[in-house]
């Protein structure tokens, strides 16, 4: 019975902590290497999760084969009628990376005037790239989007409204004990 | 919550869509500044090369496939010197040949295949170095990657906008000019001319992937220049004492232009016989060949390297004659009978099958196995490196068209009798044969076929084990039309007719342009000026009767140096002048040489010209009978401590005495001085040019080895036999070769490529041939038009210019 409590109030909590609101996620990206130099692509942003997928993105940060870049980068995605949108909404992360189609860049020019530096992972299209070219020659990298992509929320903390009815339900299964114990 | 995937085995989808991508964004006008992102495929051919065994069960034709190169590095190459350097953004390429790279500025993307990359699996045979221009990259955006192939032919378009190079289009070398010029050269659409090979079907893909061939090898040998630091010739000429090393642009192009002989697609080599060059210049009986030589290029001082006609032919196949001095057939003397039991020698045939007059067929077949030459040469060459194989190792085609062989013959017999196959006689109406004033030849005179109107004497490929038993061999030997029984040749009685048998192959061929890089062209022994005797029935008399122009010996004093002006040992070199003009409108007509883009020469030649080797030993005579590579002296004298020489161990650079070849001081003596003419269908190529520098038929092979790209300057034996017999070469080997011991003249006596690099001395008369100024000199009369033999002047001091008489352009 304390058990099957147990589990109730960790669900609750969970599916609370599930609902959609800003959560930080980290990213990496392994270009598969055969087709390139195998260079690897980090960086966490906020987001929204909803099931597999993750929107509203923001406060990207990118490291380059270890390299941060430092400043502001721009979430963003590309159209399939191959224009580029910018815009907390227009990313799409994916855990599974199949659906993922986005563009970290320094830059939100829909035609990308002024880009440096940028992560792009388009799994429709078929294609990742990365590049800064202000560090030019090894520090730019791309495949068919085979290589090794891992998502996962940075800090997997519940989150402060599911905590009182945590709270709640672990103090009426020590209250319940006391009595028995009485 | 937390997900991890490996993708690496999703496909490589949606490529279209991507491009999809890139097309709608083409239209966007990306800034010059931002980066740009390429992503493609560095693709090619897997060429395997011949086996060209000297036994047909031990060969093996090449086979050519498309292939992908893996683990290539790729790169952005910024500063155009045809290298990845450290900071030039590069990769490499996937095992599919695939590869994505973004730089912060468009460039020319190169890439750089070791030996340690593979195609198609396997390690690259050579080095290379592909590029693809930047003008073909269109710039999207570092967010959606442009597509782009590298390819030996994206590579050709990058070489021919450096070199200003686009034929057949106006308006510059631009890249879409280059492009399409490279596709109107090969005959397919400009829209898959740069394509992954893989991806192009049919004759489009054969095209691309024969090219790809030939371009991997040229472009192999511009990376070896590279990698061995050649001089820069654009250095040379600035600082020749301290000259930069050659990068790969520059080699790229060097290895289009070998020695300065450039590379041509096809080229077309009209064999003539037995006539001296004042015997044909100024000739009323070779009106066609002497305009021919006044409006184009023309050698004037080419010397032959044998007598008769044999050793000449063998040598134009592998550039020397290996001491043969006469015409036995190519398989004489391959037996020895020793009480009645016959036993091949060490030399004889492994063609399959072999050519037997107890064949059927070939019961009458004039094939015979007795040597008549004392004593004995080997006439059946073994394991030689020649042209032939050389081209199809190269990947290249090679032909010989032979006029009036017999429907069903085997080409390595000569052509037999044939009652069945009839003609009628050339009739020369008066004022159509130097002037005549009475016709020449019979209306009523019937002339059945004869015997031997192709020989294989006259074959440059006949006397080489080794390219009688290429899988090629028999395909290779074609028909050549125009011939007076052509008409009734398919009523032979001699042989079977085989099915769709065409008696005119090279019409055909170069109608559909499978005509080989390397082209002899060899007319029957009354259309090449050497005579045999044609006879008939003149049903108007009922008695037997001669051809009017087929007749008479050719004496090397013919045309207009003859007191007889009119006889028939003249009327065949007015027929021979005629088949010329014939095969050079044919050739000039046809779809092959009007396409500018395509690089096509005609050469008319002789085998020989008329000044005889056999004087006494020590008198002017010897001196200068030939050039260039022939072993000074007299075939009397036979020194028989004249060897060929062959490099042992191969690629050792180190050359030794080949003393298995039995009695070579006998062959390479030369024969004098004959008409050599170029005709090219470049627009832009120089007109009337005169090169009076020596050159030989050892020069010429070293010249078409050049043209194709089948040599390397730097590697003496990569030129076949004698043709390797530059300055230099006989110099590091003169204790080897003493035939050039006592050479008082090294320019004259050593091989050079025809290319007009040598300035003739101011004040240096030019050495003739004995034909041209002593043997005739005062013998006959002149003629009205006619030059008397031995007055032909010789040149006094350098030509008038230069220039390269194969030049593409001024």
């Amino acid at each position: 019975m304390i058990r099957q409590l147990i589990k109730a109030a960790v669900l609750v909590a969970a599916f609370a902590g599930a609902s959609a609101h800003a959560d930080t996620f980290d990213f990496s990206y392994t270009f598969n290497g055969a087709g390139g130099l195998g260079g690897t692509i980090t960086g966490s942003f906020q987001g929204t999760q909803n099931g597999q997928l993750v929107t509203d993105v923001s406060n990207v940060s990118v490291v380059f084969d270890g390299t941060a870049f430092n400043g502001p980068l721009f979430s963003g995605t590309s159209n399939s009628d191959g224009s580029l949108s910018y815009g907390p909404s227009a990313a799409v992360i994916s855990f599974n990376a199949s659906q993922n189609n986005f563009v970290f860049a320094d830059s939100n020019d829909p035609q990308a005037n002024g880009v440096t530096t940028a992560f792009l992972f388009n799994s429709t299209a078929g294609f990742t790239n990365a590049f800064n070219t202000n560090l030019l020659a090894n520090n730019t990298d791309g495949d068919d989007a085979t290589g090794q992509w891992s998502l996962k929320e940075a800090t997997p903390v519940p989150v402060p409204a599911a905590l009182p009815l945590l709270a709640s339900g672990l103090g009426f299964l020590f209250a319940k004990r006391r009595r028995r114990a009485a | 919550m937390q997900n991890s995937r490996d993708v690496s085995g999703a496909p490589a989808r949606n490529t279209l869509l991507s491009a999809a991508i890139a097309a709608a964004l083409l239209g966007a006008a990306a800034s010059q500044a931002a980066p740009v992102t390429v992503r493609g495929t560095v693709a090619g051919s897997l060429f395997t090369p011949p086996v060209n065994a000297s036994n047909p069960a031990n060969s093996t034709a090449s086979t050519t496939v498309a292939s992908t190169y893996a683990g290539a590095k790729v790169c952005f190459d910024l500063n155009n010197n045809g290298a990845c350097d450290a900071n030039e953004p590069n990769t490499l390429t996937s095992a599919t040949g695939s590869f994505q790279l973004t730089s912060a500025t468009n460039a020319n993307v190169i890439a750089e295949i070791s030996t340690s990359a593979t195609n198609n699996g396997s390690p690259a045979a050579q080095r290379l170095v592909l590029r693809t221009s930047a003008a073909g990259i269109t710039p999207v955006s570092p967010l959606v990657p442009a597509t782009i192939t590298v390819t030996p032919l994206t590579t050709e378009v990058v070489r021919m906008m450096e070199n200003n190079e686009a034929l057949g289009t106006t308006g510059g070398a631009t890249y879409a000019n280059a492009k399409a010029s490279l596709a109107q050269r090969l005959g397919v659409d400009p829209s898959v001319v740069l394509s992954n090979p893989a991806s192009v079907t049919g004759a489009a893909q054969k095209a691309i992937l024969a090219e790809s061939v030939v371009l991997t090898n040229r472009f192999g040998f511009a990376a070896k220049m590279v990698d061995r630091a050649d001089p820069s010739p654009a250095s040379l000429k600035v600082n020749p004492s301290n000259p930069t090393a050659i990068q790969i642009p520059e080699a790229q192009q060097v290895a289009m232009n070998v020695e300065g002989i450039p590379r041509y697609d096809h080229i077309f080599v009209i064999m003539l016989e037995n006539k001296a060059t004042s015997s044909i210049l100024n000739s009323p009986f070779a009106p066609h060949i002497d305009a021919i030589l006044a409006a184009n290029n023309q050698f004037t001082n080419y010397f032959a390297t044998g007598n008769p006609s044999e050793p000449n032919y063998t040598a134009l196949g592998a550039g020397d004659d290996f001491g043969i001095t006469n015409d036995d057939q190519w398989n004489c003397d391959t037996t020895t009978t020793v009480n009645g039991v016959v036993t091949p020698t060490a030399n004889y045939p492994q063609d399959l099958p072999l050519p037997d007059k107890n064949a059927p067929g070939l019961q009458n077949s004039p094939f015979t196995t007795v040597c008549n030459d004392t004593p004995v040469v080997n006439h059946n060459i073994f394991g030689t490196a020649n042209l032939f194989n050389s081209a199809t190792t190269g990947g290249l085609a090679w032909r010989t068209y032979n006029e009036s062989m017999n429907p069903g013959q085997d080409a390595r017999t000569d052509s037999i009798a044939d009652t069945a196959v009839t003609a009628p006689d050339h009739v020369y109406a008066p004022g159509t044969l130097a002037g005549n004033i009475t016709p020449v030849g019979s209306p009523t005179l019937t002339l059945p076929l004869p015997a031997g109107l192709y020989k294989t004497k006259h074959n440059p490929a006949m006397a080489y084990q080794n390219v009688r038993s290429a899988p090629e061999f028999k395909s290779s030997n074609r028909t050549l039309g125009g011939g007076q029984w052509d008409a009734t040749l398919l009523h032979t009685s001699v042989y079977s007719v085989p099915a769709g048998y065409n008696t005119d192959q090279f019409g055909s061929d170069l109608s559909s342009g499978d005509i080989g890089a390397l082209n002899y062209v060899i007319p029957d022994q009354c259309d090449d000026m050497h005579s045999i005797t044609v006879s008939g029935t003149d049903s108007a008399t009922g008695h037997s009767a001669t051809a009017s122009d087929c007749g008479g010996v050719g004496s090397g004093i013919d045309g207009g140096n003859d007191p007889a002006p009119d006889d028939k040992a003249d009327n065949i070199m007015a027929r021979g002048d005629s088949y010329v003009q014939y095969l050079v409108n044919k050739i000039q007509t046809s779809a092959v040489w009007q396409n500018q883009a395509k690089r096509e020469a005609i050469v008319i030649m002789f085998d020989e010209g008329g000044a005889t080797f056999n004087a006494t030993a020590g008198t002017t005579f010897d001196k200068t009978n030939s050039c260039c590579g022939w072993v000074p002296g007299t075939s009397s004298s036979n020194p028989t401590n004249v060897h060929p020489l062959i490099e042992s161990p191969p690629g050792s650079g180190n050359f030794v005495p080949d003393t298995t070849v039995q009695n070579y001081g006998a062959g390479n003596h030369g024969h004098g001085n004959s008409i050599f003419a170029v005709l090219t269908n470049q627009p832009n190529a120089p007109k009337q040019i005169k090169d009076s520098d020596a050159y030989s038929h050892f020069s010429f092979v070293r010249t078409l080895q050049d043209m194709f790209g089948l040599s390397d300057p730097e590697v003496s034996a990569s030129y076949v036999n004698r043709s390797k017999y530059t300055e230099s070469f006989i110099a590091a080997n003169i204790t080897n070769l003493p035939e050039y011991m006592g050479s008082a003249d090294t320019h004259f006596d050593a091989v050079r490529p025809m290319s007009h690099a040598y300035a003739i001395a101011s004040g240096f008369s030019e050495k003739q041939s004995l034909d041209e100024s002593v043997i005739n000199a005062g013998t006959t009369t002149n003629p009205p038009g006619g030059n008397a033999a031995g007055t032909v002047p010789p040149q006094l001091g350098p030509d008038g210019n230069q220039t390269n008489i194969w030049a593409l352009h001024p």
